[in-house]
């Protein structure tokens, strides 16, 4: 008796329940959160041991770099600059600092003040295009792409459903979304997006697609996998695409991802990529050669519009050259350390 | 964290949501606390996706439970709804002659201890056994037993009404 009474009414009690909205979006938005605190916390532990030695984290790979000379100088870690939430925060090469998010909160540099403000509450998660002019957010209940203008605080809630990552491109007039069978690209400016389908033979993905922007704007890339087994597949190579139509330009034989933005050099010389099961190891690669030009253990990096790399990793922004070698080193202030950064171009 | 794993993350959500969402939903007795009780797991899930092996659910509800139990909270949120009143009967509700004594259990159920609600919830709705139910929430069987014991008793003063047998029938 008192079993079946308990049955039905716990029953009862759990049929009660109503259907959850937009519980993956904010799913991965604290879990990308997750991600990036833990990152951030354990590579600074990390960084710190390797500063108490001052070794150079710049490791060349390849037999032909093996007599290619380090830095002649550990570069030192220059202080960290004030932080004021009125004023534009920049980092090594000048790029600013676009936005700041960490468990609870978003702040986004406002192109209008050149201060951050902080975003509203139902705001999960937010990818600002590189020119600080919009950034994409991601709202509690709603699994489309939203257009949010930092000037003008309007937003557009496109057709887009988000899939999966977002990507600017990197003069920030337009953001690449991946579908499975293929890619939209939504132009803010028009309040126009426009679906590519890939035909089914170039799409030789992971378990998903992941298109990214490449060198030029112009351009997307594809990693292209083989299978090895039921369980294990590795890349093959990256196929690049013409943006606009859809069109296969060619087959790079890369054999890694590139990484989400900002990866290739503007000459489309260079190519920053990691590895599937190791995304804090990057590697710059010269696409021409398959060469390994520099190896970075990093939280993120990205190319900037001058060919250096930016790259985070715990409480330091390193800027390096296009040989791998270091240029800068500046701590951040603690105002910023332990948040996910955004920087622009 | 690869975009093909998000995309297997959101797909298993889109899923399994719903499902999840009735558990918590049975632990907490309240929409908003449910979903951001699973909106927490699933996070803490995501953050190891790639190293999960085999079926994620049952790891999410092993992280929803044990949140529960641990006395999660997130901040900013609504705390959990205490009813000073009866609910109105939603659609779920069968007008039979036991509706009554299972909204008055109901209410009872949802004044319990988290743990020792958890634990019904194991066995009633999910239909757990002890070892199983011990299992998920990390502790020995006789805890679980301990706590259903527990349980009704407390169960039993709320609700007089309750016959009386005795807690025998869910420590098998």
């Amino acid at each position: 008796m008192i079993d079946d009474l308990l049955r039905a009414t716990v029953r009862d009690l759990a049929d009660e329940s109503g259907t959850p909205h937009g519980l993956a979006a904010r799913a991965l938005a604290d879990g990308h959160r997750i991600r990036r605190n833990r990152r951030t916390a354990t590579v600074a532990a990390a960084l710190a041991a390797v500063l108490a030695v001052t070794v150079p984290i710049v490791i060349a790979r390849t037999p032909a770099d093996e007599t290619r000379p380090l830095p002649a100088a550990t570069v030192t870690v220059a202080p960290a600059p004030a932080f004021k939430q009125t004023e534009v925060f920049t980092g090594p090469g000048g790029v600013p600092l676009l936005s700041i998010e960490d468990r609870t909160k978003t702040f986004v540099l406002n192109p209008k003040t050149g201060g951050y403000r902080e975003l509203p509450a139902g705001v999960v998660w937010i990818e600002p295009s590189p020119d600080g002019r919009r950034a994409v957010v991601g709202r509690e209940n709603s699994e489309k792409v939203e257009i949010l203008d930092l000037r003008t605080g309007e937003s557009w809630r496109t057709a887009v459903t988000r899939t999966s990552n977002v990507s600017w491109s990197g003069d920030g007039s337009r953001v690449l979304v991946s579908h499975e069978t293929g890619y939209s690209i939504i132009e803010p400016a028009r309040r126009r997006s426009t679906d590519r389908t890939i035909e089914p033979g170039q799409l030789a993905c992971l378990e998903f697609c992941e298109f990214t922007w490449f060198a030029g704007d112009t351009r997307i890339a594809l990693p292209q996998v083989s299978k090895l087994g039921e369980q294990e597949s590795r890349v093959s190579g990256v196929a690049t695409f013409e943006a606009n139509s859809g069109t296969v330009i060619e087959q790079l034989p890369i054999k890694a991802l590139p990484i989400d933005q900002f990866s290739a050099s503007p000459d489309g010389r260079l190519l920053l990529t990691r590895q599937n099961q190791s995304p804090e190891q990057i590697s710059m690669i010269e696409i021409a050669s398959q060469r390994e030009i520099a190896h970075f253990s990093v939280a993120w990096s990205q190319f900037l519009a001058d060919g250096t790399v930016l790259a985070q990793n715990g409480g330091i922004l390193t800027r390096y050259a296009a040989t791998g070698a270091v240029l800068e080193k500046v701590a951040l202030p603690p105002e910023l350390t332990g948040r996910h950064l955004t920087f622009g171009l | 964290m690869t975009l093909s794993n998000e995309a297997e993350f959101t797909a298993f959500v889109v899923d399994r949501a719903p499902a999840l969402v009735r558990v918590a939903y049975a632990l907490t007795g309240d929409q908003q606390t449910a979903e951001d009780l699973v909106q927490s797991a699933l996070a803490k899930a995501y953050a190891r996706w790639s190293r999960i092996s085999g079926d994620p659910e049952p790891y999410v509800r092993r992280i929803i439970y044990n949140d529960r139990v641990s006395g999660w909270r997130r901040q900013g949120r609504r705390p959990e709804l205490l009813m000073a009143e009866l609910p109105e009967a939603g659609p779920a509700y069968r007008h039979d002659q036991d509706t009554a004594l299972r909204l008055t259990l109901r209410q009872a159920l949802l004044s319990l201890p988290p743990r020792q609600r958890a634990v019904l919830v194991l066995r009633y709705l999910e239909d757990r056994s002890v070892e199983q139910t011990a299992e998920v929430l990390g502790c020995r069987p006789g805890t679980v037993a301990s706590q259903a014991a527990r349980a009704l008793k407390k169960l039993r003063e709320l609700v007089p009404e309750l016959d009386d047998a005795t807690a025998v029938e869910v420590l098998r």
